[in-house]
């Protein structure tokens, strides 16, 4: 009974992180949508772009991980607003069809994969465990360091975006705009500007995720991908538009992933995430957490 | 004296002509394809192994080229698809005219080449398929290798694990072809040698966390584990079993991806792991071609790779030679069954490939060597 139970607080710890990192990116997504009512499928590349910074910084320069981690954000933040400026906002005051903003978002980050594929020639990007390969030991459990550190950082991430969008001017002014982007500006909301912050701070948020992430599975110019794919079916099984549902949405999928590969199989875990998926869209298409953290006046 | 005369000027011309024309043929380019993964899950291997293969052609056209015929190399990218490499294929014979082809990576698209070199009577050598779908059993072959069947490497692990008193063994390996296909094998294989394989696990590639598998091949008191995934998989395995406490007798099933996981891993991770390899680490011509290579790139990969590419890419170039007609393709498959003294570079040293009916591979199971991993290095198990 004791091995059962250890057993499964293992499976829920791995599923916890396996899932705060789907979270991460379902939150990068909303940022975005909630801005702009735009996806962002360059999203992953986002991610990616971050682990080939700090990976590049670290091998050619020689700098730590400390050092090498910011500015690896930095730049996730600077592809954001790169993104905005030469493909959304041009795309959008043309009034064209939201489909092809989007589109371009997936261009740009093809293209972003492409350059840091051609340099590494599609080779591994090893980045090292933040806190060396030994587990914690708490309680006769073994804790994977990499995966505690993704469940902090993502709290505090969440605590964070939280803090933005309740406690301060420029918070309110993100979230105004996402509401109604025309009353907004009315109200002499830089709307455009808001725009930006957003896809900074998915930019931000991604590459955090994809240097978080890097540790556990060495990354290629080609694995921003999955991550992207993961973090997007996130959205939706939380909730479409709303970045706390988004989060507990990743961490449902990936306690459900950890138990389905603990009791189950371990070869089919991505079949269970879409399963998971159509299940959702199914019984409750505008996902499991929709209001959560939502004024009731505002729920639809 | 006027019809003479008329002759003796016709000579005249016609010499230069015909010189010339024999001039011509003899300076024709001999054309070959080449398509590999440049795209793609696998695109390291072939972007690792493309310049092995240029190299040599390179320097064997600075030589004066084939009976002073220079060879011609057209390149494509598979993307690891089996449906592009064959599209590939039938562009360098349509229209590039190719006479031979060299082929890379995955068994996937191996098992596509060797179907359409079998129907378009083009020959094909591989350095990488491993899949044992890829032997000619019976009759001659359109298409060759340089890498191992996946059962010899499992004839290789079987007997050690026996003599090291390791009867209950568990597989660990990736969900991708390579991975069932060593489950299948092995499955098949261990009875045979007095072992039970008491477990399995498969991973889906880019698999961030294994814990649980370990928990679960721990608790079926497997000895050992036979690891068949890829790189990525390779060092979240090694950080599972380290995480559950966890310390089996690992062998693992590919010597080249083995290779890339020490290099973006911790090497204790992997301490006293054992893999088998088809190349002699202190052989002076393996040495040489990863010097050559350095050289060339300026990057330096001490694993099978180059070895095994440098010995497809002559393998080819000495079954035009031995053909006797380098326009003609079945002569050309005829000629890689005429190669007796090859000198090749995988093998132990003094080794001689060959092909033959029935073996359309190099090595077999005596001339594998077992190596055990060592502070992140190969060291050679006596």
């Amino acid at each position: 009974m004791e091995k059962l139970l250890k057993d499964f607080i293992s499976i829920i710890v791995v599923g916890l992180s396996l899932g705060s990192l789907f979270g991460l990116v379902g939150l990068a997504y909303t940022v975005i949508v909630n801005a702009s009512q735009l996806v962002n499928f360059g999203q992953g590349d986002f991610a990616m772009l971050g682990v080939a910074v700090c990976w590049f910084i670290m091998t050619v320069f020689g700098w730590p991980l400390w050092l090498a981690f910011p500015v690896a954000v930095i730049a996730g933040g600077l592809l954001g607003i790169a993104a905005e400026k030469v493909i959304v906002t041009p795309l959008l005051k043309k009034e064209v069809h939201p489909f092809y903003p989007i589109l371009g978002t997936m261009a740009i980050g093809t293209i972003v994969a492409g350059c840091v594929g051609i340099y590494t020639g599609f080779y591994w990007m090893p980045i090292k465990y933040f806190l060396g390969t030994e587990p914690w030991k708490i309680g006769g459990l073994s804790i994977d360091t990499q995966g505690a550190i993704i469940i902090i950082t993502t709290a505090i991430l969440v605590i964070a975006y939280w803090f933005l969008l309740n406690r301060t001017r420029l918070g309110t002014a993100l979230r105004a705009t996402g509401f109604n982007r025309e009353v907004s500006t009315l109200m002499g909301i830089q709307t455009s500007r808001m725009v930006r912050l957003s896809f900074v701070i998915s930019g931000v948020i991604a590459a955090i995720a994809g240097v978080l992430c890097a540790p556990m599975s060495a990354f290629t110019a080609l694995d921003g991908l999955p991550l992207a794919v993961n973090g997007f079916i996130a959205l939706i099984v939380g909730g479409w538009g709303n970045p706390y549902a988004a989060v507990l949405g990743g961490v449902t999928l990936g306690l459900i992933r950890a138990l389905f590969t603990g009791y189950f199989s371990s070869a089919h875990a991505e079949l269970a995430t879409f399963f998971v998926l159509i299940i959702v869209l199914t019984l409750k298409p505008n996902g499991i957490y929709a209001g959560f953290m939502v004024p009731k006046e505002m729920r639809r | 004296m006027n019809s003479i005369l008329l002759a003796i000027a016709i000579g005249l011309i016609c010499v230069p002509i015909f010189a010339g024309a024999q001039a011509k043929a003899a300076g024709k380019e001999i054309n070959i394809g080449f398509t590999t993964d440049f795209s793609g899950v696998t695109a390291s291997f072939g972007i690792q192994e493309s310049p092995v293969v240029e190299m040599i052609i390179k320097d064997l056209n600075a030589a004066g080229g084939i009976n002073g015929r220079p060879v011609k190399l057209f390149v494509q990218d598979n993307a690891a698809d089996p449906a592009k490499t064959v599209g590939n294929l039938k562009m360098f014979r349509e229209l590039n005219k190719c006479v031979a082809i060299i082929q890379g990576v995955t068994s996937s698209t191996g098992i596509a080449a060797k179907a359409w070199a079998e129907q378009n009577k083009v020959p094909i050598i591989a350095p990488d398929p491993a899949s044992d779908q890829l032997i000619q059993r019976e009759g001659k072959s359109w298409w060759f290798r340089t890498e191992v069947p996946i059962h010899i490497r499992m004839i290789t692990a079987l007997p050690r694990l026996k003599a090291l008193g390791y009867d209950k063994v568990a597989f660990e390996g990736s969900t991708l072809a390579w991975g069932t296909d060593c489950l299948k094998v092995l499955k098949e294989y261990a009875p045979k040698y007095g072992v039970t394989v008491v477990g399995e696990v498969l991973c889906e590639p880019k698999t961030k966390d294994l814990t649980i598998q370990a928990m679960r091949l721990r608790d079926t008191g497997a000895q050992a584990i036979v690891c068949a995934e890829y790189e990525a998989e390779g060092g979240v395995w090694a950080r599972a079993l380290k995480s559950i406490g966890w310390k089996p007798y690992v062998f693992h099933g590919s010597a080249t991806v083995f290779f890339s996981t020490l290099q973006t891993n911790p090497p204790e991770l992997f301490e006293d792991w054992e893999v088998a390899q088809q190349i002699d680490l202190t052989k002076p011509l393996v040495r040489q071609i990863w010097d050559k290579y350095q050289a060339y790139t300026g990057k330096r990969y001490e694993d099978e790779k180059g070895p095994r590419t440098w010995d497809a890419t002559n393998l080819l170039l000495e079954a035009i030679k031995a053909s006797g007609n380098p326009d003609d393709s079945e002569a050309i498959r005829e000629g890689f069954y005429k190669i007796k003294n090859y000198y090749a570079a995988v093998g132990p040293k003094g080794f001689i490939g060959s092909f033959e009916i029935g073996k359309n591979h190099l090595i077999t199971e005596k001339d594998m060597v077992m190596y055990v991993t060592k502070g992140g290095k190969f060291v050679l198990v006596k």
